[in-house]
């Protein structure tokens, strides 16, 4: 049993050794605060079958300063799985998934880059403003592999007319302007390593946001929100000595200075009311410049970043909802970036990205191209919120701007909920009203004041008492108005129907109108009354005027009307202002 | 599902029609609610009519409630 276990595991270590490095061209980039290492790797399977696993080594210190990774066939856009596995014998191992076996005897092509962060040493520690900004980088010689390498050659490229102080020599090494290159060397074993140190001039301010905070509010009244609290610090060589602002605006040096100065950070080309403040308030010295696929926020801090020297600020804009909020049914997906551009070869510490969904969504879901912490979700509430809003919580460490990619929040969420907010707000107005309507049914009034009582009902009787006039005058003028009509088609049984009604209406309202009468002698005396029932007396003259009207209409053989007509109906008008006379004295 | 099935989102208003949506129910629900203070200041204890004063009320709370969440909206607090 414990040999058969000792064959399996010399079976893995061996079938590990399959594949041989031919050729491996490295390129290391140090001329900003980030170490890009592009190395192009050519592997010969040795192996006895198809192989499609390959390790990758990184150095301790690489792995330390890792933030991203990526591999890829040489010439193709496509990107490999890169997957992490234990270390061996002080190399980190990455391994990349070439997807398609490759078979034995063959040879591919494999590029892989990677970004390293935090790792220049500044040499001297600490600089006058006057002093140009030296680093160290500490690397190896030989390429860290995992298997035995062929033909290998290093190029690290250092600050273009910057001094090269100092290099490692490891024969042969070759000293240029911008660039030491080392090898080519032969046949060196796996795990083999040559430490070796390159002291040169390095003036790109390492500025590094130790923390970038991003929220994006989602509104479904279609607008996006996004608003970024960056915290910056000048973790390059620390400024030693005053500071004089007549030598920096006559530094010859100009843009370069060791000192942060401005920047530019590309917002998304939608973008719109943008504003950028810190605490005190808005800072002016920002411009903006609108291109043809970005929004480009020219910055300038309140003073320049020396090493040491840190700053804060915020910056913020809105961007419309359908370029980035999506829609089938009741779900819904936002695909937005998950870190976005702050100024180039930014190196941000800590990310935590906020994303804040509308009230009631339900089922989230997070999808993101690179892993990341997702944190426990928060409550926020804001406008016209209840309970408040679902703020969806993600945290990644050591970010470069190769993070900068797109990420999909998917959830449910009501359409009907829309209509939450203007109801909420409906229900506050109403309240506001009710509260009205229940004052003003309380009695406040300390001692009561019949008489004041008394003509406040009295007004209401005359109220009434205008009103059934009015339906009464309504009356005549319809039974005219048919009578008119009777003169041209000679329908008697309209005529009479119109009389029907006529005296029906004006019994009842003449009915009302002395039950009210009585009412308003109750509460307001004689005088009042014999006014109103003077309504009652002319009435009955008017009501004689019609009837001799009907009379006179009936025998009437002309379409026009006749004097002795007129004359009755002048008597109804007047009867009309009579009445409003009585009510006005009364 | 996958975010390449779906449509892109439309509001239900769109921006630019948010300042006359603002300006026409806010205008209506304060015309709403100056009738009420009419009727609230004209009428006696022995003339007062709860369900005419509930019915002015509820209309111009709802015109009033719509215009001011869009009138938040038209100020860029994006509710």
């Amino acid at each position: 049993m414990r040999l058969l276990l000792a064959f399996v595991l010399l079976g893995a270590v061996f079938a590990e050794d399959v594949w041989k490095a031919v050729n491996v061209d490295r390129t290391i980039d140090a001329t900003s605060q980030i170490v890009k290492i592009s190395t192009l790797y050519t592997f010969e399977n040795l192996g006895t079958g198809p192989q499609s696993k390959i390790s990758i080594g990184l150095s301790k210190e690489e792995a330390a300063g890792l933030s991203h990774i990526t591999a890829g066939i040489d010439g193709n856009k496509g990107k490999l799985k890169v997957a992490e596995k234990p270390s061996q014998q002080e190399l980190s191992i990455y391994e990349v998934d070439l997807r398609t076996p490759v078979a034995k005897g063959e040879k591919v092509s494999i590029r892989v880059n990677l970004r390293v962060t935090q790792v220049l040493e500044p040499l001297p520690v600490k600089i006058t403003q006057a002093d140009s900004q030296f680093v160290v980088l500490h690397t190896s010689a030989y390429v860290p592999s995992r298997y035995e390498v062929v033909s290998q050659k290093t190029t690290v490229r250092t600050t273009q007319g910057g001094k090269l102080l100092s290099a490692t020599t490891v024969s042969p090494t070759k000293q240029e302007t911008e660039r030491v290159i080392y090898g080519p060397y032969a046949n060196i074993p796996a795990f083999e390593s040559k430490p070796v140190k390159v002291h040169y001039e390095n003036n790109s301010p390492f500025v590094v946001a130790t923390l970038v905070e991003r929220f994006i509010e989602v509104s479904h009244w279609g607008n996006i929100a996004v608003e970024e609290y960056i915290e910056l610090i000048h973790k390059g060589a620390q400024l030693d000595g005053p500071f004089s602002r007549i030598d920096y605006q006559m530094d010859r040096r100009g843009r370069r200075q060791p000192a942060f100065q401005q920047f530019t950070t590309v917002l998304p080309a939608q973008a719109k009311d943008i504003y950028y403040r810190d605490e005190i308030g808005n800072i002016s010295t920002s411009a903006t410049r609108i291109r043809a696929d970005s929004v480009d926020v020219e910055i300038r801090p309140r003073f320049p970043l020396f090493g040491g020297w840190k700053t804060s600020y915020v910056i913020g804009y809105n961007l419309p909802a359908e370029d980035y909020l999506y829609t089938k049914g009741n779900q819904y997906a936002l695909k937005t970036k998950l870190f976005d551009h702050v100024f180039s070869d930014v190196v941000v510490e800590k990310l935590r990205t906020k994303v804040l969904l509308p009230e009631h969504v339900k089922r989230v879901k997070v999808v993101t191209p690179y892993v990341v912490d997702r944190r426990p979700d928060e409550l926020k509430p804001t406008y016209l919120d209840t309970t408040g809003r679902l703020v969806i919580v993600l945290e990644k460490n050591n970010v470069v701007p190769d993070h900068s990619q797109f990420f999909t929040v998917t959830y449910e969420f009501d359409y009907m909920d829309m209509l939450r907010e203007p109801l909420l707000a409906s229900a506050f107005f109403f309240s506001l009203f009710l509260v009205i309507i229940v004052y003003s049914r309380f009695d406040f009034t300390i001692s009561s004041d019949p008489a004041k009582d008394a003509e406040e009902r009295a007004q209401i009787h005359i109220g009434k008492l205008s009103h059934s006039v009015d339906l009464k005058q309504g009356a005549y003028d319809a039974l005219v108005n048919s009578a008119q009509q009777y003169k041209s088609t000679k329908n008697d049984n309209e005529l009479q129907e119109a009389k029907k009604t006529f005296n029906a209406t004006r019994n009842e309202e003449n009915a009302k109108l002395t039950e009210k009468i009585s009412a308003l002698k109750a509460d307001s005396g004689n005088a009042a009354a014999e006014k109103a029932s003077e309504l009652l007396k002319y009435d009955k003259s008017v009501f004689d005027a019609v009837e001799n009207y009907l009379k006179v209409v009936e025998k009437s053989t002309t379409k026009s009307a006749g004097q002795e007509e007129q004359q009755f109906l002048n008597k109804v008008k007047e009867a009309r202002s009579r009445a409003d006379n009585i009510l006005g004295s009364i | 599902m996958d975010i390449s099935k779906m449509d892109r989102y439309m509001a239900p208003v769109s921006i630019a029609s948010l300042p006359l949506l603002t300006i026409f129910l806010c205008g209506f629900g304060l015309f709403l609610l100056a009738a009420f203070t009419m009727l609230q200041v004209t009428s006696t204890k022995y003339n007062r009519n709860l369900l005419k004063e509930l019915f002015v009320a509820a209309t111009s709370s709802i015109f009033l409630g719509f215009g001011s969440v869009f009138l938040l909206l038209w100020v860029g607090i994006y509710v």
